[in-house]
């Protein structure tokens, strides 16, 4: 619809608010005035219905004319509600259309704000600017043109229809409007500047709620909560004042308001009663003329809320512009689609950088870097080696001299053209919220969406980047510890289940010291006795508590004497809790030997003593039950206090078997079930139980509970030295690959905080390096990690890279630089000695220095 | 998996078994029954096989083995190679100072044999002095005993090692550390 564009361009921070209004959907809006004023008409129409209804049908006592009057008046009235309706949904998702032009050219124009901009702004500020105070211009821009139009218009016309009735009194009851034209502005001038300084203080708000949210591990670690309220304490308090003031004002113009507009009535009844008793004015006018003053009330409401709303949102609109009123330092695409492929020939020729006229960063730094060499980048902290790097990024722009590559100034090219070529790896990387794999593609996926590449790397390029920087072993740790929904497990099922077959036949002996297995005719001594009994789970519910309301597992082991024993050994586990740690309750650490919570300690301490008393039968039915919890939850390796004998191990396992004969009879038909269970689970419906058989996939486990099918043991070794021997296996079998894709499906948490900071700069490594850019730039991108995987990263650098990439690296270990072609020793800002490693050695300068400091 | 001993007998408790256990060892021995029974309620009972690591050097080290049959080798990394100072044997207490201190182990063990160890970590050991701050003191004292014993150990372990006319060299009274 937005055949009108503008045709000059204004600055996106200089333009005026009513551009956005007055440029786009000029159309729509022409035919919207156009509805207005039509429905004008049908909004007068039943004034003069009513005029006709008193004056000629009840008067000459016409009664079909009663009917046509009647007829006509609510038609009209319908008609015109009916527009009204149309108007409004109309005007307001025109408004919202306007609102999505706005709010994407702003967001585009922040997204290239140079990164002085973002140093200095506090995000709390941009973000309710993108938002909350977008969203309330949003609401204005509905109303900005067809508000004012069909207002004005309504108004003028009942005015025009008040004076065509009875010139006097029309004139008296507007004459009133002028005067609050004089009064309510001076009002409303007092409110914007108040209003000013509550946008103001709710960015403050935004900006500490975000802080204190980013840096919540600060906040809980140092116990800072109170800290933390009081910044916000004082602001809440100033919002307060600020808003109790702003209220004052707007009902204070809503009072004048409503003051003049009473004197209207007042006015009529007064002359126009006196009129009408003089005859010179007919009842049915009067009744006309009032519903007609009550009617010019409400456009002109209308026009000072629209007055109100236009101010409020001037204000925030300007202060929004304001903010972000900075022009982008580099063009993002340039003018000429270019498809610049750059060799990588860095060169820098006195280059400066500074920061103000104080401040110089960098001071005539030169050197020459050829395409494919790697050059490493030394010094002190603070020397201005990361700086000089953020240079050749084009993150920062130089001051003076020159920088280029390929002999074009890397301030001339455009950032679409710094992207194809330049792969850059913060010290800090940013991981954004998602999955590992979007992580890892996030540089291929914006390079795809602008046009750079044409696909995504594939599964096995991703694989052999993510062993490259080593991170494949977490990797395949995530996929283990992976939940997989359904829809995609029963696709992998296969897979899995020759996985486990791997485990339990040729690697059982590795794996069986370090998992207990789901063996049938054991008892487990690493799950709860409940899951012992079931051998399984009902889905949905793998809370332990909430077996004991299962009515399947209840009604079978209430069939038999076994719900009698559970319950004594809840008793004789409790007892031994109580009795041991009486001293030690308050302090929960001392429970983990115990199935018993410390929260419940008083409760069974409670029971205990009735049980004392009043023996068995004293417990009500679900006193008995908390005994039974207490069994059920019972794990014989976590909970040293009660020692199970071996005969009720075998008690517990013979009941397994009964339970599965009945509950999976499909699954394991060679067990036969006793009698006394048989029409225990007849016509008992859809059961959602899984049992531990060797052929099921158990969905709602994690992948390493299916393919080890047990229960962990021994963490450590199984990670240290089993694991691999399992993954060398399922590699050879073609396995590998589908865990790995598992594991790259890893979410990271919000901003990778489920992420170690080395995992998250492996991460950024592989992000860029997946890239294959002729140039990459590594601003201390190894310095979280450990040795091991620094080295291992540098011979990756070394050995793929050399020759074919020109890699620019902030190193802070120098062992490693005699791995670069070209070494830059830096301090305070300025370089003082280059070459490559042997000779800088054997000169015995300052690289030699710090190397043997 | 084989069932560990303790727990094929039996046996109603297996607190009272590991106090009988503990009570008996060098560190716990004429330490009151109170406080040795809390210390059998966290032990906890594992098996390790032949090559398995017990302790890896580097990681941090948070608890104390008490090696109830089999024997364990202590390595140390020496110019990048594993170097065995000291075979341990049924009834040895080592990893002791894991006890009082976070470090990272400065040595690895492996077990020889099949093993069965009893570990008790730092967290429950400084949880029951914290309920008994008066025996702080003394079961310091021996477990720096300990260690100061073992020390002593490995080192004459070493020193043997070492041929005599090579040792002579660090003999006090020779002229080149003279």
């Amino acid at each position: 619809m937005s055949f009108l564009r503008p045709k000059t361009h204004i600055e996106l921070t200089k333009r005026p608010l009513f551009y956005w209004v007055l440029t786009q959907y000029r159309g729509a809006q022409l035919f919207l005035l156009l509805v207005i004023i039509a429905s004008l008409f049908f909004k007068v129409y039943p004034l003069e219905m009513q005029k006709n209804i008193i004056n000629i049908a009840i008067n000459l006592r016409m009664i079909d004319k009663l009917y046509l009057y009647c007829g006509l008046y609510m038609g009209a009235v319908l008609i015109a509600g009916l527009m009204k309706f149309f108007i409004n949904t109309f005007q307001a998702s025109l408004g919202q259309k306007i609102l999505i032009g706005m709010r994407k050219e702003l967001y585009e124009h922040v997204l290239q704000l140079p990164l002085q901009f973002f140093y200095r702004t506090q995000s709390g500020t941009i973000i309710s600017a993108m938002t909350s105070e977008l969203n309330a211009i949003g609401t204005f821009l509905s109303d900005a043109m067809a508000v004012p139009a069909s207002s004005l218009l309504t108004f003028l016309v009942f005015a025009g229809f008040m004076i065509n009735l009875n010139p006097l009194l029309g004139l008296i009851s507007i004459a009133i409007y002028p005067i609050e034209l004089l009064v309510i502005p001076i009002m409303q001038r007092r409110y914007n500047k108040i209003n000013q300084t509550r946008v103001t203080t709710t960015r403050a708000m935004a900006n500490i709620i975000n802080e204190a949210a980013t840096g919540i591990q600060e906040v809980q670690s140092n116990a800072s909560n109170k800290l933390e309220q009081g910044k916000l304490d004082r602001l809440v308090v100033r919002l307060y004042v600020i808003m109790k003031r702003l209220f004052i004002l707007k009902y204070g113009i809503k009072f004048s308001n409503n003051l003049f507009q009473s004197i209207g009535p007042f006015l009529l009844f007064l002359i126009g009663g006196y009129m009408a008793i003089h005859g010179n004015f007919t009842i049915g006018a009067l009744v006309a003329f009032l519903t007609a003053y009550e009617k010019v009330y409400d456009p002109w409401k209308e026009i000072i809320d629209y007055y109100q709303n236009y101010q409020d949102a001037k204000v925030r609109y300007s202060q929004i512009m304001e903010a972000f009123d900075i022009q982008p330092e580099y063009l993002l695409e340039s003018p000429e689609p270019s498809t610049l492929n750059l060799a990588g020939n860095i060169r820098a020729q006195n280059l400066s950088y500074a920061i103000s006229d104080e401040v110089q960063l960098l001071d005539q730094i030169s050197f020459q870097l050829d395409a494919g060499k790697h050059m490493a980048l030394v010094g002190f902290s603070g020397s201005g080696k990361s700086t000089l790097s953020l240079l050749i990024a084009q993150l920062h722009n130089y001051t003076n001299g020159s920088l280029t590559i390929d002999g074009t100034e890397v301030r001339k090219l455009s950032k679409m053209d710094i992207a194809r070529n330049i792969s850059f790896v913060a010290q800090h990387p940013f991981i954004f919220t998602g999955t590992v794999r979007d992580n890892l593609l996030y540089s291929c996926q914006a390079s795809v969406i602008n046009g750079n590449e044409t696909q995504l790397p594939d599964q096995s390029h991703i694989i052999e980047v993510v062993k490259s920087v080593g991170i494949l072993d977490d990797v395949v740790r995530w996929g283990f510890t992976s939940i997989i929904p359904k829809r995609k497990a029963t696709r992998l099922e296969t897979s899995f289940l020759k996985m486990r077959n791997i485990i339990l036949g040729e690697l059982r002996e590795h794996y069986s010291r370090v998992v207990e297995f789901y063996d049938l005719n054991k008892y487990l001594n690493h799950v709860s006795l409940g899951t012992n009994i079931i051998f399984g789970y009902f889905s949905g519910e793998p809370g332990r508590g909430k077996l004991i309301s299962n009515t399947l597992f209840r009604s079978f082991i209430g069939s038999s004497e076994l719900e009698r024993q559970l319950i004594d050994l809840g008793i004789a586990i409790s007892s031994n809790t109580i009795s041991f740690l009486q001293d030690m309750r308050e302090d929960e650490f001392f429970f983990q030997g115990s199935p018993m919570e410390p929260a419940e300690f008083d409760k069974y301490q409670a029971l205990g003593k009735k049980l004392e008393k009043g023996g068995m039968d004293k417990l009500r039915k679900s006193e008995q039950e908390a005994y039974l919890l207490l069994a059920l939850r019972y794990i014989p390796a976590d909970h040293k206090i009660y020692t199970l004998s071996d005969s009720f191990k075998e008690k517990i396992v013979a009941a397994r078997r009964q339970f599965l004969a009945m509950a999976a009879p499909d699954d394991f038909p060679s067990i036969k079930p006793d009698t006394q269970y048989e029409n225990l689970f007849k016509n008992i419906g859809e059961l959602n139980y899984t049992p531990f058989h060797l052929d099921r996939y158990l969905y709602n486990r994690s992948l390493s509970d299916n393919v080890l099918f047990g229960t962990v043991t021994d963490l450590e070794n199984l990670q240290s030295q089993v694991g691999p021997i399992g993954m060398q296996a399922f590699d050879k079998e073609g396995l590998a690959e589908e865990i790995i894709g598992i594991g790259l499906d890893f979410h990271v948490g919000s901003k990778g905080d489920n992420l170690s900071g080395g995992q998250k700069q492996k991460i950024a490594i592989a992000r860029a390096l997946l890239r294959q850019t002729p140039i990459l730039i590594l601003d201390e991108a190894t310095a979280s990690l450990d040795n091991a995987s620094q080295t291992r990263i540098q011979q990756y650098l070394t050995n793929n890279l050399r020759g074919n990439t020109t890699v620019v690296a902030v190193v802070h270990r120098l062992d490693m630089i005699s791995e670069y072609d070209h070494i830059v020793v830096m301090k305070g800002g300025k370089l003082v000695e280059s070459g490559d490693y042997d000779t800088l050695i054997e000169e015995k300068g300052i690289l030699y220095e710090l190397i043997n400091n | 998996m084989s069932l560990s001993t303790t727990e094929q007998a039996a046996c109603k408790c297996r607190i009272a078994n590991d106090f009988q256990i503990l009570i008996n060892s060098p560190v716990f021995r004429n330490v009151s029954p109170d406080i040795v029974k809390l210390f059998a309620y966290f032990a906890k009972h594992k098996i390790y096989y032949p090559g398995d690591t017990l302790i890896r050097q580097g990681k941090d080290a948070d608890r104390a083995f008490l090696l109830l049959h089999g024997s364990v080798a202590l390595s140390t990394l020496h110019k990048e190679k594993d170097t065995v100072i000291q075979h341990l044997h049924e009834g040895s207490f080592f990893g002791e100072l894991a006890l009082l201190a976070d470090f990272k182990w400065f040595f690895s063990a492996k077990a020889e044999t099949e093993c069965e160890v009893l570990t008790v970590d730092r967290e429950s050991f400084t949880k029951v002095l914290e309920k008994h701050p008066e025996k702080q003191r003394i079961l310091t004292d021996k477990i720096i005993q300990l260690r100061v014993a073992r020390l002593s150990e490995q080192t004459e372990y070493m020193l043997n090692l070492i041929p005599q006319d090579q040792l002579d060299k660090f003999n006090l009274s020779s002229p080149i550390i003279a």
